[in-house]
């Protein structure tokens, strides 16, 4: 009797103290539209539930700050962050962990961020840099302040010395330079390479940054759960495997060139980098 | 401008009006229609671009928005792009004309060269000027153009409109607009200038009549409505006017108490404005008595300064171009002078000139002049006095040259310069055997000459210092070289002088000492040590040089000579015997006689620190006098014989050895007395020696030859010289022991000494083993301290 009542009292602690999550939330990178985002991370959302056997449902969230202050808060419990977010949210929440980054379309683990501006412009040099009109994506993207005043602080200047504004995307960056509506711009080399064609001339590119990065609480999932989803991303090699590449061919740019398992040590050097930066404006 | 000026104010006041009016009138109607079209032109121009603008930003944000959709939809993929932007450029071109065609404007869309759309034709420079703006709105010519370039498909929208209407419409508004505000400020001008006149013009003419005859001292009442400002003014200037009055009185009141205030002193006083004299007191026409009035001396005389006679002296003043002397007497700390010739007398005035008042454009003065010829007269011949006072006290009499006050003075702030002493040689005889008479007369004239040679050489001045003493003080010399090639000409010069004394002709020779210091200290001592110098060494000039070794040996000199002199004065020479003992009869002892000087603390001091210097110095022979008398005297009354060394220089000198045989003579004890001879200065006057020699033995005296074996002598000159005794050289002595050559030498001289009857010395003995050695060479005395030290006696 005493063995049974027992058993029946650490079974209830124990569910007690196990989070137990009907559904997994999944906060994607806001970096287009929600109709794109939706679009973008369904399939990923999809086979992720198949592969761990549990629901994962997508959470939508306008940028950096709303999707870190969720995942804190609980209300979500996997996020897809760039690398400046998870490292300023890594600043005030210790607690967050990376599982898997994602890698670049060509494999790499890294990616750096463009420069550049339109054909018919006289600025060929970075040292003309100032009292420019500077198109950056967005305020918490790493291709924005943070890698625009890298670049500008290895030749001496600042993005401070200059007017910039967020476009929303690196998409409307390019359009916003193509327009003549600021005469230079920042976004991801990736992109800035597919939309060259268009009149557009790189200047400087960043150090490589680490890429996108899956996140949860340390505690936020089972240690079951978090190794299954690791397992069923890094699995996955796009670049080898045609299945796998015909599977991921919907997914989000940003996830569907294959993932490894990842470290919080990875992104030390970030996080060393926005100490160094101060408040991103 | 005074004659337009009159020309206006006499023309009628209705054409005083209208003048001003009409010409303002045509001033402002020309600006104002500028103003006007230019505010109008504005306004309308703004109006015009603003409405271009928004109607072009509409064309520009469609055909953005459409590339803008056309972008973010095609996203990547620049083949979907490229299709369909073919399609959304040609539609964008057709939205264009359809838009521009409704409106009153024209527009054309280019890209490059190529026009794409246009609606009309296009100036060629509208083209060019837009391409160069690549954006913005702007006017040109008579176009207000909208200009958009579209980067994507680089194209250059233009949207614009002929404003040659709009111009024309600025232009009519302009000119009816100036109009109606000429009018207007025609008639408010017309109006202001009227009220004008009558309100101000009138009482002004009346206040400025009145105060015209103010000016000509007629105070006459002015009426006018005093509850009115020129009313108010007029009441004031009639008060002013009444005081004016009445401070005038009093003013004169004033001048004639000045006057006779003025009248009452000695002293010749005016007031003066600096320019013109005001008044001047009786004291100034009793001096200027051709004058009866101030206005008879001003027809003649615009100042009085006319009278003084130019002095060029800051103390005096006189009549200069653009100065004036009050204004300069007034600022001056001290009174200033003035002479005035008046016949064949001259006067001299203190002069002092006080402000009584001044502004920036006027002043007036109170000048005094006061009579001090006798004070002046009194005040020349004390200054004489002093003068003639001063000249004597540095002028030496007899020769009229500056005196040593006169060089000590000139050279309290000397640089570095040359000092010449010069002495005449033996002056003391020519003057002992001409007298002082012509002695002095022989010093004048010696002054007169070298003076007169000096004056071709650069700075230099002669000065007479002590009896037959003078200085050169050569200012312009800095180096030793300069100072040497003045006293050789110097001397020169004076070998050549023949002077004439009572018929005899004289040549007086000059001993000269130069040297070149920075100081005066310095420079007198040193040149007085070279003078010493020069006498010393019979040269006519020396020149003190501190790297010379004479010099140094001439100071030390200079304090051995005081020491030896007072030591001597003292009875400080004293005698220390040490004996010589006979190897063959030791009763028989002599006592060789040293001489040794006490110092002033008490100190004995051997013969080898100062005979040499006594010898330099000349007084070696006293000492020679005191130690031979001193040791006459002493063995006089003692048994034994004594020796006594003598210098070759007190044979040489005919003084000394004649007093040497005096003294022989005279002792009384001839026998007893051994003169000591070094070997050396034996050899170098033989003759002279031998004499000696010869003479002293004569009284029985007799002769040792000292540090025999030191010198080079040969023995057969020992012979000649028939001498009693050879001391041997005391070094020889002391190596015999372990040296065989000493000892060789020594038996020879032993040996030769026996041979030719000759007794031998032997000093230095100072051991029993030297002793013996003596003793068993066969020579006859010893002496040294083994047997005795040298010891004092109380001989003086």
């Amino acid at each position: 009797m005493r063995t049974f009542i027992t058993a029946i009292l650490t079974g209830l602690l124990y569910s007690a103290v196990q989070p137990v999550f009907s559904v997994i939330r999944l906060a994607p990178l806001p970096t287009v539209n929600s109709q794109s985002i939706l679009k973008e991370y369904e399939p990923m959302a999809r086979y992720l539930s198949s592969a761990i056997g549990e629901r994962i449902e997508i959470a939508y969230y306008a940028d950096y700050r709303q999707v870190v202050t969720a995942l804190r808060d609980g209300d979500v419990q996997l996020a897809v962050l760039g690398p400046l977010p998870y490292a300023m949210a890594r600043r005030e929440q210790r607690a967050i962990t990376p599982l898997v980054r994602f890698l670049e379309s060509n494999g790499e683990e890294f990616y750096t961020c463009t420069l550049f501006v339109r054909r018919e412009s006289s600025i060929r040099e970075i040292s003309s840099f100032k009292d420019l009109n500077i198109s950056l994506p967005q305020k918490m993207s790493t291709c924005g302040y943070f890698a625009a005043e890298g670049i500008l602080r290895s030749y001496s200047l600042s993005i401070k010395q200059n007017r910039f504004f967020y476009a929303g995307s690196h998409s409307n960056v390019i359009l916003s330079v193509l327009l003549a509506e600021s005469e230079a711009g920042v976004v991801k080399t990736s992109i800035f390479r597919q939309y060259i064609h268009h009149g557009l001339v790189p200047l400087a590119e960043s150090k490589p940054y680490p890429g996108f990065v899956l996140a949860s609480l340390e505690h936020g999932l089972l240690e079951t759960q978090k190794d299954k989803i690791i397992r069923a991303l890094t699995v996955l090699n796009p670049r080898t495997n045609l299945r796998d590449k015909k599977l991921m061919a919907s997914w989000s740019p940003e996830l569907r060139y294959g993932a490894i398992r990842a470290n919080p040590e990875d992104y030390t050097p970030m996080e060393a980098a926005v100490l160094a930066l101060g408040e991103i404006e | 401008m005074k004659g337009l000026r009159r020309f206006y104010i006499g023309v009628p006041l209705l054409t005083q009006i209208l003048v001003p009016v009409i010409m303002l009138g045509m001033l402002v109607f020309a600006v104002g229609i500028k103003t006007v079209q230019s505010a109008l032109e504005k306004q309308i121009h703004e109006n015009f671009l603003t409405v271009l603008e928004n109607f072009g930003s509409e064309l520009k944000y469609q055909i953005v928005s459409d590339y803008r959709t056309l972008f973010l939809h095609t996203g990547t993929d620049l083949k979907r792009f490229d299709s369909a932007s073919r399609a959304e450029k040609s539609e964008a071109l057709a939205n264009f004309g359809t838009k521009i065609n409704s409106t009153k404007y024209k527009g054309s869309v280019l890209q490059g060269d190529r026009i794409l759309y246009s609606n009309t034709e296009i100036p060629g420079a509208l083209l060019e000027k837009a391409r160069k703006n690549k954006e913005s709105v702007f006017i040109f010519q008579n176009y207000f153009v909208y200009h958009y370039h579209f980067y994507p498909w680089d194209w250059d929208i233009l949207v614009f409109h002929d404003n040659t209407s709009s111009n024309a419409v600025i232009h009519k508004n302009a000119v009816t607009v100036g109009g109606i505000i000429f009018l207007l400020l025609a008639g408010i001008t017309f109006f202001l200038t009227w009220i004008l006149q009558r309100v101000v013009k009138s009482p002004i003419k009346t206040l400025l009549e009145n105060l015209k005859k103010i000016e000509r001292e007629q105070y006459d009442y002015i009426s006018l409505d005093s509850s009115r400002e020129f009313g108010r003014l007029a009441a004031g200037i009639n008060h002013m006017s009444q005081v004016i009055e009445s401070r005038e009185k009093q003013i004169l009141s004033e001048k004639q108490k000045v006057q006779e205030i003025m009248d009452t002193q000695s002293s010749i006083v005016i007031l003066s404005t600096g320019s013109e004299i005001l008044h001047a007191n009786q004291a100034f026409f009793r001096f200027f008595h051709e004058f009866s009035s101030l206005e008879d001396f001003k027809r003649r005389h615009s100042c009085i300064c006319d009278y003084f006679e130019r002095v060029d002296d800051p103390e005096y003043v006189y009549k200069k171009e653009q100065e004036n002397w009050i204004e300069i007497t007034a600022k001056s700390l001290h009174p200033k002078k003035a002479i005035i010739k008046r016949g064949d007398k001259t006067y001299t005035f203190n002069v002092v000139a006080n402000y009584l008042y001044s502004d920036a454009e006027d002043f007036l003065n109170v000048v005094t002049l006061t009579d001090i010829t006798e004070l002046e007269e009194y005040r020349r011949k004390l200054e004489e006095s002093r003068d003639n006072l001063v000249h004597q006290l540095y002028t030496d009499s007899l020769t009229g040259l500056p005196n040593r006050l006169a060089l000590l003075k000139e050279l309290e702030n000397m640089e570095r310069s040359a000092l010449a002493i010069l002495n005449i040689d033996s002056f003391q005889e020519i003057n002992d055997f001409f007298g002082t008479k012509i002695g002095d007369k022989l010093l004048r004239d010696l002054g007169e000459r070298v003076g007169q040679h000096l004056t071709k050489v650069p700075g230099a001045k002669l000065y007479k210092l002590s009896s037959d003493e003078y200085a050169v003080h050569f200012s312009e010399i800095k180096e030793l070289s300069g100072l040497n090639d003045a006293l050789a000409t110097v001397s020169e010069f004076m070998n050549e002088q023949v002077y004439n004394a009572a018929g005899n002709e004289i040549r007086m020779s000059l001993s000269a000492g130069g040297s070149l210091e920075n100081n005066a200290h310095d420079l007198f001592t040193h040149a007085d040590i070279a003078l010493k110098l020069a006498r010393e060494y019979h040269s006519s000039f020396r020149v003190y040089d501190e790297s010379q070794k004479s010099i140094e040996r001439y100071q030390q000199n200079i304090e051995l000579t005081h020491q030896l002199k007072k030591a001597i004065e003292e009875n400080r020479i004293i005698l220390y015997f040490q004996p010589i003992v006979s190897l063959d009869n030791p009763d028989a002892i002599k006592h060789e006689v040293l001489v040794r000087l006490v110092a002033e603390n008490g100190d004995i001091i051997g013969p080898d620190e100062f005979l040499e210097v006594a010898k330099r110095i000349h007084i070696y022979d006293r000492i020679t006098e005191i130690v031979l008398t001193a040791s006459i005297n002493y063995f006089r009354n003692q048994p034994g014989s004594f020796t006594i060394n003598i210098s070759g220089e007190d044979i040489f000198n005919h003084r000394v050895r004649d007093m040497i045989i005096r003294k022989v003579r005279d002792s009384g004890i001839a026998d007893k007395i051994i003169f000591e001879l070094t070997e050396s200065e034996e050899i170098k006057k033989y003759e002279e020696v031998d004499e000696f020699i010869r003479t002293v033995k004569a009284f029985g005296a007799r002769i040792a030859i000292d540090d025999f074996g030191s010198g080079y002598s040969n023995f057969q000159h020992i012979l000649n010289l028939r001498v009693d005794f050879l001391k041997i050289d005391g070094s020889l002595i002391q190596s015999i022991l372990k040296d065989k050559g000493s000892l060789a030498l020594v038996e020879t001289i032993v040996a030769f000494a026996k041979k030719a009857g000759i007794a031998t010395v032997a000093e230095y003995i100072d051991s029993l083993e030297l002793f013996n050695k003596a003793k068993d060479l066969g020579i006859n005395f010893v002496q040294g301290f083994f047997i005795s030290r040298p010891t004092a006696s109380t001989v003086k």
